[in-house]
């Protein structure tokens, strides 16, 4: 059984990589985050980042941490290497008895200033400086776009996850190949496993890659993939239902646009609406795909919390399951 | 191997059916050709026998195979030419193969041996969707192959196909018929029925009006007539005797022994002939 499910997804894979809308589908969502990433820097400007040198000791850091976000290194050396990268991190070291400030020389205006009165607010010297500075906090630990870009393509891979298996599928029905494999002793459960197996491995892949790109690497990866098992459900039942529908390919990605409607509708309804209207959203299961993934890369997450999500986005994957079952059946017969 | 009795089908599971009280048997090693025009119910009941369409109504048994409880098992010993070249385009013929030989539980042929058989070694990676249709026709018909079928369904095996490879695919089931095959051939061809089939049904709005082999209903609905062409005089001239009129006989022998006959030819029925004779309607 397991050897013909393998199969099935072998050749859809194969045959995909042959396919250039497919492989663009593949390649899509990390090129966009990379894009995506690519600004980060002005928009992570909300906070503040250190990289420090380990041999400043833990104070200094526990002290940072409470402003920003907070890099240990081991070294000068690793301090400029991690300066050097795309976003803005002002490195800190000490020469002697005297703090070193590392800049790359494009950061936001007054960092220099706002991290010498930072220091010198930590070693409890007073300061005459030519600027204003005031500490508040609005509550943005990590870059905003960072933050929703990295959702917003997690839930677009499970949906992107589908459209390959809507491909897989119009195809069989296009050159009769369905018939073939239903003459074999291919059954009927192996034939949509096998269909439903790259509608899970391509979105974790992507989705992993995806927060990798926006430097998501601390978060619990145990939750994640939990969340995107049972997100990518819900993309692979839109996958069979335009594969069954659609008659050939371009067909499939114009009803593919159309599932985008719900997935951005709940994305931009869980950014924008206040708390009190959010239940208005509950219906779709990408609002709890968001909420589950928002709250991983917040690090607020809790095991009861998450099972929560993926239970609410399973229920809701059963009740469109039930609903379109029995067009799905009449399809692939 | 094959033992269906009273079959209905309705694709609208109304009144109206494709497959009326179809009853025959085929036996082991036999190649059984279904005859009939198109919509007549023939690729109905090849349907419900490979399993791709559900059982309605009646007995259908393949292979001890019971499809009113269908198994899956039953793919492993039975394979299936489709008349339509249904191969994955984006694959080349032996990656097409390989894919399918992996779907089995018994011992498979080996995918290039198959190509070489059909003659397609050569383009054997080629992209299917580079393939004419009669390359793709060929392609189906070397994976309907692939598990050593015990029962094999060929559904018009040699249709677009040119003479010299026409001959090439029925030298393999002759070939596989004699190794133990039992063949079940639709076709609406009836020069290969005629050439390969031991028995025919013929099919007609979905009944099965007549069951035997060639050469009985040859002979059953065929005139015992020989036409000959023969000069006398310079002049070249035709005629027609029956060979079972004692004096059409006797001047047929006297023509014989003159020597002057140039052609002769006896007018058994074509099982085309007999069709229309029995059913008031073409093959086409």
């Amino acid at each position: 059984m397991l050897k013909r499910i393998v199969a099935i997804a072998a050749r859809d894979l194969k045959s995909g990589m042959r396919d250039f809308m497919v492989v663009y589908i593949i390649i899509a969502p990390i090129l966009l985050a990379y894009v995506l990433s690519l600004f980060v820097p002005s928009a992570g400007a909300a906070t503040l980042q250190f990289a420090v040198d380990k041999k400043l000791g833990n104070d200094i850091v526990d002290y940072l941490s409470q402003l920003g976000n907070v890099e240990v290194m081991k070294d000068a050396d690793s301090i400029k290497n991690r300066v050097m990268q795309s976003d803005d991190v002002v490195g800190i070291t000490k020469d002697g008895t005297k703090y070193e400030i590392i800049l790359e020389g494009n950061e936001t205006e007054n960092t220099d200033i706002v991290t010498k009165q930072i220091l010198m607010h930590f070693e409890g010297a007073g300061s005459e400086l030519p600027v204003e500075i005031k500490f508040s906090d609005i509550g943005w630990r990590i870059s905003p776009l960072a933050q929703y870009g990295a959702i917003t393509l997690v839930i677009m891979t499970t949906v992107l996850g589908g459209m390959m298996i809507s491909f897989g599928i119009v195809e069989e029905k296009q050159s009769g190949t369905i018939g073939a494999v239903y003459a074999s002793p291919v059954g009927r459960i192996e034939f949509v496993t096998g269909k439903s197996i790259l509608g899970f491995i391509i979105p974790i892949a992507q989705s992993i890659a995806v927060m990798m790109i926006f430097r998501f690497t601390d978060v619990n990866f145990a939750m994640l993939l939990l969340v995107i098992l049972c997100s990518s459900l819900i993309g692979i039942l839109i996958g069979f239902v335009i594969g069954v529908i659609a008659n050939d390919q371009i067909s499939a990605v114009s009803s593919m646009k159309m599932t985008f409607l719900p997935a951005a509708a709940s994305v931009i309804g869980a950014i924008l609406l206040p708390s009190r209207w959010l239940p208005v959203l509950y219906w779709s299961p990408f609002y709890w795909t968001f909420a589950a993934i928002n709250d991983l890369i917040l690090k607020r997450e809790t095991w009861a919390n998450t099972l929560t999500y993926c239970g609410a986005i399973l229920l809701l994957t059963l009740f469109a399951f039930l609903l379109f079952k029995k067009r799905i059946k009449t399809g692939l017969a | 191997m094959i033992k269906v009795n009273g079959l209905w089908h309705s694709y609208s599971k109304d009144n109206i059916y494709a497959v009326k009280n179809v009853t025959f048997g085929v036996e082991k090693g036999e190649i059984f050709g279904f005859l009939g025009p198109s919509g007549a119910g023939k690729s109905t009941t090849q349907g419900i026998l490979t399993g791709l369409l559900p059982l309605q109504k009646g007995e259908v048994y393949v292979g001890g195979y019971d499809l009113k409880k269908p198994c899956d098992d039953m793919f492993n010993i039975i394979g299936v030419s489709f008349e339509q070249p249904n191969v994955y385009g984006k694959l080349t013929a032996v990656e097409n193969l390989e894919f399918f030989a992996r779907l089995y539980d018994v011992p498979v042929n080996d995918p290039m041996h198959l190509l070489k058989m059909v003659g397609l070694e050569n383009d054997a990676k080629k992209k299917a969707s580079e393939f004419s249709k009669g390359m793709k026709q060929r392609l189906v018909f070397a994976r309907s192959m692939l598990n050593n079928p015990e029962i094999w369904f060929l559904d018009e095996p040699t249709a677009g196909l040119d003479p010299a490879t026409a001959g090439r695919i029925k030298e393999i089931i002759r070939d596989r018929n004699k190794k133990g095959t039992t063949i079940f051939l639709t076709t609406h061809n009836m020069y290969v029925a005629d050439e390969l089939c031991d028995r025919v049904a013929f099919i007609n709005d979905g009944e099965i009006v007549l069951i035997d082999s060639p050469r009985n209903l040859k002979l059953k609905y065929g005139d015992r007539l020989v036409e000959v062409e023969y000069r006398e005089e310079g002049e070249l001239i035709k005629e027609t005797f029956s060979i079972t009129d004692d004096n059409e006989r006797q001047k047929l022998t006297r023509l014989i022994a003159s020597g002057n006959i140039e052609t002769m030819h006896t007018k058994e029925a074509t099982l085309e002939e007999i069709f229309i004779k029995v059913t008031g309607r073409g093959l086409k």
